[in-house]
């Protein structure tokens, strides 16, 4: 690796990761603040073996992730809103899971062809003339999707071509991310730890994003907008109408159970579609959080993802990749391809978790 | 004039025997209800009235098993008004009750005079008429309690929450407090519907 160049931007990616700030990585490889920071602005480019083996153990990455040349991407143009109530450090820790895995994709995709026959689609609604509305309604006939509720959110999304991806983000503040990368594609982050009624919502949102807002716009313009995509999407007009008069509390755990939406949404929905009056909707949104204190009855399981799964599969069974292999051309340590792609365990944030 | 305390104790020492089984025969039809039998479909486009009814159904096939297994205990059957009779001391009926033990459906003139103590040629006297209830979680998707109660009229005298201990049924006083300031009724039907009617 002597020839090859230290990648500062691999740096910050690993330490963003672990959520340590210079100082604290400095401490714990026995290093001056100086000389991290000096790495990080590229002054350094050659550190030497020892410092990158201290870094490397520190951080929990092998060796070869720091002289990857890849380039870390930022936020995408949405969630301003959201991501400004997160801490610096969980947002960091975000955008550097945000990172590593789309690196890994780009990896896996390189090798890996999949035939997408109906694509997740671009359309500009201010050209279109569409509504959020009827952007859903045409998703739903473009992908063919029969009346009533949609049965696996993230199987549709994985069978138009887009990856979806758990991990654990650390905070409720934020429940996805999607973004369109070059030659890549769309991809949708999902924080897994949320109630699987609200992760098909967000992940519908997130669609909505996809397919709605390819340039930066209002944010709140944008949310909203993918707001109702959602609704629509998950919960068409002329379809729930009836399951929602009358709207009681009392009936909503069994269509909650039907629909796979959250109680919430079901209520909202019902304002939304003026089947209820504004101070109904207040008295009930008061009734809701009253009677369920933050958490609904009647469990949805939170959808899991299998393209990345499926390509890793290929490459162990069509490719012949031994798991060092592996390992060594996504840069991750043994135990994190095993933990996070290979094993049972749940894949996610254990790549960047502290060890 | 009945006295809450006195009527309850006396009722639930009635029941004892079988408070297992009443509790059995309703926690067995709202779990056979919310399980597998019924696809999320089906129970989506169920009213409260519906889930009741398909509940009620469930139950009166579970007490007439239990009524085969028990001694003392029988079903009477009079038109739209079915009771489990034990030992013809307690009279039982099965209903979906709100958590201070009323119910709210529409009610027939037998079972209004069910509630209002007046006497059936085919019940036994002076047997104490009680409800057995079920109350249904908030969001209506599963069982939240079941609860014997004592109605008076349009009124409930008192609620006894029961219990299943590792098989073992035990109760505990629920009436609500704002029951609690009415420590005993003087309740004749016959004077409620005259008053109920303005005469």
């Amino acid at each position: 690796m002597a020839d090859e160049a230290f990648n500062p931007d691999m740096l910050k990616l690993a330490r963003d990761a672990r959520e340590l700030t210079q100082s604290e990585l400095a401490t714990k490889t026995g290093m001056t603040q100086a000389f991290i920071s000096k790495l990080e602005h590229g002054l350094i480019t050659q550190p030497g073996e020892e410092a990158v083996r201290q870094i490397s153990n520190t951080l929990a990455f092998p060796a070869s992730f720091f002289f990857q040349r890849e380039r870390a991407i930022g936020f995408p143009h949405f969630h301003y809103r959201k991501r400004a109530k997160l801490g610096a450090k969980p947002l960091a820790r975000i955008g550097a899971v945000i990172n590593i895995r789309r690196q890994h994709i780009a990896k896996l995709m390189r090798s890996y062809e999949a035939s997408i026959q109906h694509p997740i689609p671009q359309i500009d609604l201010d050209e279109s003339g569409l509504t959020p509305e009827i952007v859903a309604q045409r998703m739903r006939a473009y992908w063919t999707l029969p009346t009533g509720p949609i049965r696996n959110v993230v199987e549709l999304i994985e069978a138009a071509g887009g990856i979806v991806v758990n991990a654990r983000f650390g905070t409720n503040l934020l429940d996805g991310l999607s973004f369109r990368s070059e030659g890549m594609p769309p991809l949708f982050f999902m924080n897994s730890e949320m109630p699987g009624d609200r992760y098909r919502f967000s992940l519908a949102h997130e669609l909505g994003h996809m397919i709605m807002h390819t340039l930066p716009d209002d944010d709140e313009k944008m949310e909203m907008e993918a707001h109702r995509f959602a609704a629509e999407f998950l919960m068409p007009a002329a379809e729930i109408k009836p399951y929602l008069v009358p709207t009681k509390l009392s009936g909503m755990g069994r269509v909650k159970a039907y629909w796979k939406v959250s109680i919430k949404a079901l209520i909202r929905r019902a304002s939304d579609l003026n089947l209820i009056t504004a101070s109904q909707y207040k008295s009930l949104s008061i009734q809701y959080n009253k009677v369920f204190k933050g958490v609904e009855p009647i469990q949805i399981d939170v959808e899991k993802p299998a393209a990345v799964q499926k390509m890793v599969l290929y490459f162990r069974r069509e490719l012949a990749y031994s798991p060092e292999e592996l390992a060594q051309m996504l840069a991750v340590r043994l135990e994190d391809l095993e933990r996070v792609y290979l094993g049972a365990a749940k894949p996610g944030l254990r790549i960047v978790s502290s060890t | 004039m009945l006295d809450r305390e006195e009527d309850q104790n006396r009722a639930m020492a009635i029941a004892e025997p079988i408070l297992a089984g009443l509790h059995g025969v309703l926690s067995d039809s709202v779990s056979f209800y919310f399980g597998d039998a019924y696809t999320a479909a089906a129970r989506a486009d169920h009213t409260v009235r519906a889930v009741a009814n398909c509940i009620y159904s469930h139950a009166e096939k579970r007490v007439a098993t239990l009524a085969e297994a028990t001694e003392g205990l029988s079903i009477i059957d009079v038109r739209s008004l079915r009771v489990a009779n034990y030992r013809d001391q307690g009279l039982f009926r099965f209903k979906l009750v709100k958590p201070n033990g009323r119910h709210s459906n529409y009610q027939t003139k037998q079972q209004r005079n069910y509630d209002d103590q007046k006497s059936f040629p085919e019940f036994p006297e002076p047997a104490i008429r009680l409800t057995v209830g079920y109350e249904l979680d908030e969001a209506g998707a599963g069982l939240k309690g079941i609860m014997i109660a004592r109605p008076i009229g349009r009124s409930v005298l008192w609620t006894a929450q029961v219990i299943l201990d590792a098989g073992v049924a035990r109760w505990e006083n629920t009436t609500p407090a704002r029951f609690g300031s009415t420590e005993a009724i003087d309740f004749d039907a016959d004077r409620v519907r005259s008053r109920r009617r303005g005469g």
